[in-house]
């Protein structure tokens, strides 16, 4: 079976059929959640590099600032996702075919890994080694806020 | 109202808002950019209304929070305006024919009063309440009426393209 294939199955579920045929406010309800959801994550994200480039609340300590963007990242994290999954199970085969739906996948996995992975331990010690602190920051904002505007243009393809 | 019609009837008849309206690529990566304009305005000031709030950052001062991320929300401001306007002279006529599009205007406003509030009556006394973990309640009440403002802001901006006739 290829992924096509279980996307069509996927797309004529009784769930997948429900929510193609839905109002259309009931996708914008989604969308609301969804871009309130990522303006929080992006602003955690902001936040969260800022303080390790120095650029703002340098003198407060990095690992407290970390930790309270890391709860609202996760936060506005989830509600896009959950309400990314609903959009996507209303038309799963349209966003498969769409470029910019698939690069913004990729670049949310890239996004997600390196924010568990490397960003985790290499910010932990900025405060010894602001120049890789400074190098992870920059690669998490490009990141995410990659994610961001290839979302915004899959509207548009 | 004629003088702002006749003004959208301008922009959305000229020559930059029809291509920028017909674009493959320029129009959507303006959209993009409003949307990073606003990860930093709204967003942003979403973390320092959550301070004033007394339920993020408390153990950070509450004006060096304040004071830190306002260059950023405000360069977010100017960069989430100036795309708007794009926005604006690429759509005019349809967007002064969409109801949300006043309604946002409406939210835009009341942030607008609710932040001139805060600065112009509780600001100046920033010294009584600015080194309390938990603000008073006219603060938080600030914060909270700003985060929920601008949230709807955003909201009703991103019902545009649905409540609209196309």
């Amino acid at each position: 079976m290829t992924v096509l294939e279980i996307l069509h199955w996927v797309q004529n579920t009784d769930f997948g059929v429900a929510l193609r045929k839905s109002n259309h406010l009931v996708g914008a309800s989604f969308q609301l959640v969804h871009i309130i959801g990522f303006v929080l994550l992006l602003a955690a994200v902001a936040l969260i590099n800022l303080r390790l480039l120095g650029l703002a609340l340098a003198s407060q300590p990095s690992a407290r600032v970390i930790r309270a963007g890391n709860i609202l990242l996760g936060i506005g994290l989830v509600a896009a996702v959950l309400s990314g999954t609903l959009i996507f199970l209303s038309g799963p085969v349209r966003y498969y075919q769409n470029e910019f739906f698939l690069l913004k996948m990729l670049l949310l996995t890239a996004a997600v890994v390196f924010q568990a992975s490397l960003f985790r331990v290499v910010s932990r010690r900025a405060a010894e080694r602001p120049l890789a602190g400074s190098v992870v920051a920059i690669v998490s904002l490009l990141l995410w806020f990659g994610v961001g505007i290839f979302g915004r243009i899959i509207g548009f393809a | 109202m004629s003088a702002l019609h006749d003004f959208a009837q301008l922009l959305y008849d000229s020559d930059f808002g029809t291509a920028l309206r017909e674009s493959q690529y320029a129009f959507p990566i303006v959209e993009g950019t409003h949307l990073l304009g606003l990860a930093f305005s709204v967003g942003l000031l979403a973390i320092v209304d959550l301070r004033l709030a007394g339920v993020l950052l408390r153990e950070e001062p509450l004006l060096s929070v304040l004071c830190a991320l306002r260059p950023f929300v405000l360069a977010g401001f100017v960069l989430t305006f100036l795309t708007g306007f794009l926005l604006f002279w690429a759509l005019s006529i349809k967007l002064l024919a969409n109801p949300i599009f006043a309604t946002k205007f409406v939210f835009i406003l009341l942030a607008g009063a609710n932040f001139l509030w805060f600065e112009l009556a509780l600001a100046p006394k920033a010294s009584e309440w600015a080194d309390h973990p938990v603000p008073p309640i006219k603060v938080r009440a600030a914060g909270w009426t700003s985060l929920v403002l601008w949230s709807l802001v955003v909201m009703s901006g991103r019902l545009i393209p649905y409540l609209g006739e196309s």
